[in-house]
């Protein structure tokens, strides 16, 4: 695959652009250095005037309430400064070079519009969508947070804090205030830390088993598509058999004896990745099930002959003929099986199956029962963060189906 | 850029034995494709019954002609030619192409061989091409499957010029199948076809799900191609006006058998089978001072899963008698070059 990739790129017809731009007097392709260091002759003042403007920012507002060096504070200000110049920077060219992408020569020398390509004219469509947009964003930035939290967190997740402080108290079930955004939880920890570092694992849980369960029903569902017979036959039956398992009794049983067991090898593996496994291996039915079909379908079709006319293997016909034409349902599905991910671990680590060691939204609502009445934030914020990152997954899996589909908005 | 045949892997003997001059390029032999009808429940399923799409068709092709198949729809000519391809499996009866026999167990070299030799053109240009990919991708995808090691920039001008071959430009290799209007798709499918330099094209309606202005320059296209890399053509067609215009030999097909098969003036001058000429009387004639003597056929056809025993066509026939209902009728010559499978031809 690799190989095709790079052989796409060297095109006769990449030659012709240059060959036209030599005729034309247009710049030149650049190496990446060359771009770098024009984009440091372009943006340098723009860094430095923001990076001191960010600095002022973070040292008048934020050294007063958070205990932070000076140094530290100049370091991030010309960090988010210098991102955001490159980030400016790198939006300039890309549509620079979308407009050379999107014209091509033909023989005679005249210049021709290039068509979009399928995943272009998709991203237009969901481009209009205001829904998905918001949806596709709060994604991306759960995500950044999930990959990044180690350098956001104001304190140590697993820390308790001090008992006193001058301005707001602390220890144990604080009300929100300026030092402790979120309040701390009942042994004493910072509640805001801790829901940024919670994203980890129900992002984790959320990826991995999705990665997994697509992993094994695409395999599976386009084997039982293409081969049919009794291959389809007995695939078919483990599907059902799978799809009629009782989730939770499983997921519950699993955790119980992996965890919990005796075994001793078995206990060391982590709790999310047990649940990552458990979701992973049990949730492939309904996808199998529809690459099945969409297989099948394609399968009849021509173009499909066509290259079995030509001799192509089956393997060439699978990869490269029917999974890039049943594509659009199954990322769907694999978007709104992440919801179904984090929901499902969240659900589990709330009924205590969770391990007290990891930082999860689940088991944080799960600790915060106990003062549900005194301090009901304590359980609505992780709450809250859960409903609207699997709200957020959903509607985006919905507006990537319009997108995909567009007969059934039309 | 260097010869085809240096790339080739396989020693030529696998042809060796074969004579253009002795025999047919392409042949078969009571080739019969029989799809099963089962009877689906819960925990099993039997089969109850067949559906003969395809029941003893004999036919040939010489090297370097175009061979016109006709025959309504559902009489199997599809299937007919999907089963000489290879894309279905027959339930008995054989192809030889080159006097080998394409389904007698071969190694994928050997199948490479063959499938370089003999191809094919689908009838909906909207099915036949993949949306994902490149015109690009789609042309250069016979070299990548045969030729593996031929350079990147190699496969690309075999395919530049292949397009041009066809009628298309450069640049419509950059471009996606659903840009092109229904011609420029079956040239499209055309070029495929074309790529590996083939001797036999099957052509499975080419022009049917075109318009009448473009059917004629696919038309032409195809037969400026035949003389230029000296194809040999088989032509399905429900279009008699059609297969009268591109064809040298014509095989009439009906319930899934050949009822006559003889050159194209021949058959259309000295008709011998009653159906063939119930179906020539047929034709509409664009002038309406001509009287039409048109033959009415009562009923329909019978279902191909109870075909009538004997010949197929005797319930319908005005000249059935009591052997036509008895016995199939053989394929028989009854003048030089000119097939009929009936007890009483008009000769």
């Amino acid at each position: 695959m690799l190989r095709v990739a790079r052989e796409k790129r060297k095109t006769v017809f990449e030659n012709n652009v240059k060959a036209y731009m030599e005729e034309h007097r247009l710049p030149p392709s650049m190496s990446w250095v060359a771009k770098l260091a024009i984009a440091w002759r372009h943006y340098s003042v723009d860094i430095a005037v923001q990076s001191l403007a960010i600095f002022t920012f973070l040292l008048i507002f934020l050294s007063i309430t958070w205990d932070t060096s000076f140094a530290r504070i100049l370091i991030w200000s010309l960090i988010v400064a210098g991102v955001w110049g490159v980030v400016r920077f790198s939006i300039r060219l890309y549509k620079q070079t979308a407009m050379q992408k999107e014209l091509i020569i033909a023989k005679d020398g005249t210049l021709r519009e290039r068509s979009p390509s399928n995943w272009s004219l998709i991203w237009r469509r969901y481009k209009k969508n205001k829904v998905s947009l918001l949806s596709g964003s709060v994604v991306a930035i759960v995500t950044l947070i999930a990959i990044i939290y180690p350098i956001l967190l104001p304190f140590n997740p697993v820390q308790q804090v001090p008992l006193f402080d001058a301005w707001n108290g602390g220890g144990s079930i604080a009300r929100p205030n300026l030092k402790y955004p979120a309040g701390t939880d009942i042994l004493g920890r910072d509640e805001f830390s801790r829901v940024l570092a919670g994203s980890e694992v129900s992002l984790t849980v959320g990826v991995f088993s999705t990665v997994l369960s697509v992993f094994i029903g695409v395999s599976l569902g386009a084997i039982a598509g293409y081969y049919r017979g009794w291959s389809e036959e007995i695939i078919m039956r483990i599907t059902d058999m799978f799809l009629s398992l009782p989730f939770l009794v499983i997921a519950i049983l699993a955790v119980a004896f992996i965890r919990r067991g005796r075994i001793a090898f078995l206990k060391q593996i982590p709790q999310s990745m047990v649940i990552i496994l458990v979701l992973g291996i049990f949730g492939w039915g309904g996808l199998c099930r529809l690459v099945t079909a969409n297989t099948k379908q394609i399968y009849r079709l021509d173009y499909v002959n066509a290259a079995r006319v030509l001799g192509a293997s089956n393997r060439r016909i699978i990869l490269l003929h029917i999974l890039p034409n049943i594509l659009a349902p199954i990322i769907v599905i694999a978007t709104l099986s992440v919801a179904g991910g984090i929901l499902s671990e969240a659900g589990l680590t709330f009924l205590g199956l969770g391990s007290p060691t990891t930082i999860s939204w689940g088991q944080m609502v799960n600790e915060a029962q106990t003062v549900f009445r005194s301090n009901p934030e304590l359980a609505f914020i992780p709450g809250f963060a859960i409903f609207f990152v699997v709200l957020a997954f959903n509607l985006l899996g919905d507006a990537l189906r319009d997108a995909m589909d567009p007969r059934l908005k039309e | 850029m260097r010869s085809f045949e240096e790339y080739e892997v396989i020693d030529t003997d696998l042809f060796s034995a074969w004579d253009p001059n002795k025999f047919p390029i392409l042949e078969t032999k009571n080739l019969k494709k029989w799809f099963p009808v089962a009877e689906q429940s819960l925990l099993y399923s039997k089969t109850v019954n067949f559906i003969k799409a395809v029941d003893g068709v004999n036919l040939f092709l010489n090297k370097g002609e175009t061979l016109g198949l006709v025959g309504e729809s559902g009489c199997g000519k599809s299937t007919t030619s999907k089963t000489i391809i290879k894309l279905e499996e027959p339930t008995e009866g054989s192809v030889y192409f080159k006097g080998i026999d394409m389904f007698q167990p071969m190694t994928r070299v050997e199948e490479l061989a063959i499938k370089r030799q003999i191809q094919m053109v689908f009838q909906d240009p909207y099915a036949s091409l993949n949306p994902r990919r490149m015109v690009l991708d789609i042309i250069k995808e016979p070299f990548d499957i045969h030729f593996a090691d031929m350079p990147y920039e190699e496969k690309e001008a075999r395919v530049l010029e292949i397009l041009s071959k066809v009628g298309l430009e450069d640049y419509h290799a950059l471009r996606y199948p659903h840009e092109f209007s229904g011609g420029q798709r079956q040239r499209i499918g055309i070029a495929r076809a074309l790529a590996m330099n083939p001797e036999v094209i099957l052509l499975d309606e080419p022009v049917s799900a075109l318009d009448v202005s473009v059917q004629a320059q696919i038309l032409n296209l195809l037969h400026d191609l035949q003389i230029d890399f000296k194809l040999t053509y088989m032509f399905i067609a429900h279009d008699l006006s059609v297969i009268k215009h591109v064809s040298d030999r014509v095989a009439v097909m009906y319930l899934g058998k050949i009822m006559e098969m003889a050159p194209t003036g021949e058959l259309f001058r000295n008709t011998a089978h009653p159906y063939t000429i119930a179906l020539l009387s047929a034709i509409p004639r664009p002038d309406p001072r001509i009287k039409m003597d048109r033959i009415i056929l009562e009923g329909d056809p019978p279902s191909p899963i109870n075909t009538p025993s004997g010949c197929p066509f005797h319930p319908r026939c005005w000249k059935a008698k009591e052997v036509c209902s008895q016995k199939q009728p053989p394929l028989e010559e009854v003048k030089p070059n000119h097939y009929v499978s009936c007890w009483f031809p008009e000769i």
